[in-house]
């Protein structure tokens, strides 16, 4: 692992500094502001975007955990005792698509 | 990390040759890919594709890299300085870590593992460090100080992170019938049974159009929608910068296919002796490339909110009832 | 070797931590806080507790950041305090913090501190494996994992209600 992050680390860092080395460098105003398309140009880092992409972001909390904590379960289902490991799966997931159907019938699941 | 219990230990030297090799054949791909690509796409609709440079196109790819190496290193005045610089360094990261895990054969001569790393983790290491590449995406958006860019990094981020939850359901099927998260065990329990396309077929559905969304391939190319939203997150970039985001696209894709292949279409294992293990596997990576691109060169971009509904309201359940079923077969037999 | 990287990750964790509370912009702390994470995670590895890692890394620094991204984008770069001092607050958080400090050295040195050693613990194979994790989950910890199941259904009705009740943007978009 430690070789592979280091090629990234490499590979990376090369690809972000080689035109520093081997590109021209014609600096201009007009070059440097953002871009835009027939307008005057504004920066800003702040946008008033919707409430979907919050709710987005708290519904996968809530399945990233299911799956993280399925996951080491869902191993073992060949091992021993499947019964009881399906059941308790099936008592975990049971659980959270109650949620689930709750969420998409309050409508939080359409995109606004 | 500590590697899953093999019963043997690598001299470090040994891991520091092979993980040179697989990145050097991957990095290799890449530009082929990228031809291929340009060529597919050529015949789908019924155009030559590049054809200049060097016998027929071939070096294209090429003369890219030579462009895009010789741009002016700019940087926009509005643009928060080292983060838009490591941004793209990052994405490299996460794609060129992610390469580790793909499996291109199982232990050879008694002391040689022909994969990067075989870690007790297994799939959920190839999650973590895609957790970076978000923030590659995020960051390179965020600090380029244009509202283009911002929009795309937000979309990319919202889709990112809605395609994950199905990827990770529609894998957890294979995890169950095959009692193991390394991606080297999952392919040798393919070895003397059918593949897992077979019975997981719904599943391997799930992780292919996840892929797409995840990779941000079209149909899912809506972070870099050119048509509203002018190249999203890497607005901004030029050069090599913007190479590199583009190169992280198509290593991740050789990544996707390639935990595809190992774990729903067995793998390095196929027809012949042991040592065309790694070609099979190489094969079997470059069929799913070309249906990356079929799908590219076929399906129109999705809306953003049709994006949104079928990631949540199609695939989420599908891959829970998925694992559900799967689940139950899986004690039942 | 082990040692170098455990001072990695440890000046990693604290500058991170460190940097969470002492950068102004929200953005920035958010940022760091990933750092932070991440540098957890690291030393979540050399103790050899690979799924805890993962999970860390997956769960954390991939899905709770992701809505603290997305709420600091919100806010944006702002460089003044969201909103006024308590009064009396430059006084209260030093007493408040070393009452903080001192209760948890002692319950460090109360505890901790003994069953350190030299050698370290003796690793069991498989130890931190997925497998061990789930045999432990079934085990040792059944009813905790059938209750984060249940409390994962209240919260996604939490997130629900607390969106809906105003049908314009949350101005700290709701709890984390």
């Amino acid at each position: 692992m430690i070789v592979f992050v280091g090629l990234g680390v490499i590979v990376g860092g090369a690809f972000t500094a080689l035109n520093h080395v081997l590109g021209p460098k014609r600096p201009s105003r007009v070059k440097s502001e953002p871009y835009e398309c027939g307008l005057p140009t504004e920066v800003t880092r702040t946008f008033r975007f919707g409430i979907s992409f919050y709710m987005v972001a708290m519904l996968f909390i809530l399945f990233d955990i299911e799956v993280v904590f399925l996951y080491p379960v869902g191993v073992l289902l060949n091992a021993s005792d499947s019964v009881f490991v399906l059941v308790e799966i099936a008592l975990f997931v049971f659980l959270l698509l109650v949620g689930f159907v709750y969420v998409w019938r309050r409508g939080a699941l359409n995109w606004r | 990390m500590v590697a899953a219990d093999v019963g043997f230990a690598e001299a470090s030297w040994i891991m520091v040759v092979k993980s040179l090799v697989i990145f050097a054949v991957i990095l290799g791909l890449v530009p082929m890919i990228l031809l291929l690509e340009r060529k597919l796409l050529g015949r789908f609709q019924a155009r030559y594709g590049p054809n200049r440079v060097g016998p027929k196109g071939l070096l294209q790819p090429l003369a890219d890299v030579v462009k895009l190496l010789s741009k002016e290193a700019y940087k926009p005045d509005a643009a928060v300085p080292i983060l838009w610089a490591i941004a793209p360094a990052l994405v490299i990261l996460s794609a060129t870590a992610t390469l580790a895990i793909i499996p291109f054969g199982d232990v050879a001569d008694g002391n040689v593992g022909l994969y990067g790393i075989d870690v007790s983790i297994g799939i959920l290491y190839a999650f973590a460090f895609g957790s970076i590449s978000f923030y590659g995406l995020l960051l390179g958006g965020w600090s380029s100080g244009s509202k283009y860019s911002f929009m795309g990094a937000m979309r990319s981020a919202a889709q990112l992170i809605s395609y994950e939850i199905s990827m990770g359901l529609a894998l957890l099927g294979v995890i169950m019938m095959a009692g193991s998260l390394s991606l080297v065990d999952i392919a040798n329990a393919q070895a003397d049974t059918i593949w897992y396309v077979i019975p997981q077929f719904v599943g391997f559905l799930i992780f292919m159009v996840a892929g797409f969304a995840e990779t941000n391939r079209p149909p899912f190319d809506l972070p870099e929608a050119d048509a509203e939203l002018v190249a999203g997150y890497n607005t901004e970039y030029g050069g090599m910068r913007f190479g590199s985001y583009f190169m992280a696209e198509y290593m991740e894709m050789v990544v996707v296919s390639g935990i595809a292949a190992a774990m729903f279409l067995g793998g390095w294992h196929g027809p012949g002796p042991d040592w065309l293990g790694p070609i099979w596997m190489l094969a079997k990576i470059m069929v799913l490339i070309c249906l990356f691109i079929w799908v590219r060169a076929t399906l129109p971009r999705l809306r953003y909110d049709q994006l949104m509904s079928l990631g949540w309201k199609v695939l989420l359940p599908l891959a829970t009832l998925n694992v559900l079923v799967t689940a139950v077969l899986v004690v039942v037999t | 070797m082990e040692q170098v990287a455990f001072f990695a990750g440890a000046i990693g964790a604290l500058g991170g931590a460190i940097a969470v509370i002492a950068l102004r912009n929200p953005f920035y702390s958010v940022l760091a806080l990933v750092v932070h994470l991440f540098s957890l995670a690291g030393l979540f590895l050399l103790l050899h507790a690979e799924f805890v890692a993962a999970a860390q890394v997956v769960v954390y620094a991939g899905a709770v950041m992701v809505l603290y991204v997305f709420v600091a984008a919100y806010v944006g770069g702002v460089e003044e305090p969201l909103w006024d001092a308590i009064p009396g607050q430059r006084i209260l958080a030093p007493l408040i913090g070393a009452a903080l400090f001192i209760e948890l050295s002692i319950a460090v040195l109360g505890s901790g501190l003994k069953s350190l050693g030299d050698e370290g613990e003796v690793i069991p194979a498989g130890f931190g494996s997925p497998e061990a994790v789930g045999r432990l989950l079934l085990e040792r910890f059944l009813i905790p994992f059938e209750a984060a199941s249940l409390l994962l259904l209240i919260a996604a009705v939490g997130a629900v209600v607390l969106a809906a009740r105003r049908p314009a943007p949350v101005d700290r978009g709701g709890a984390a």
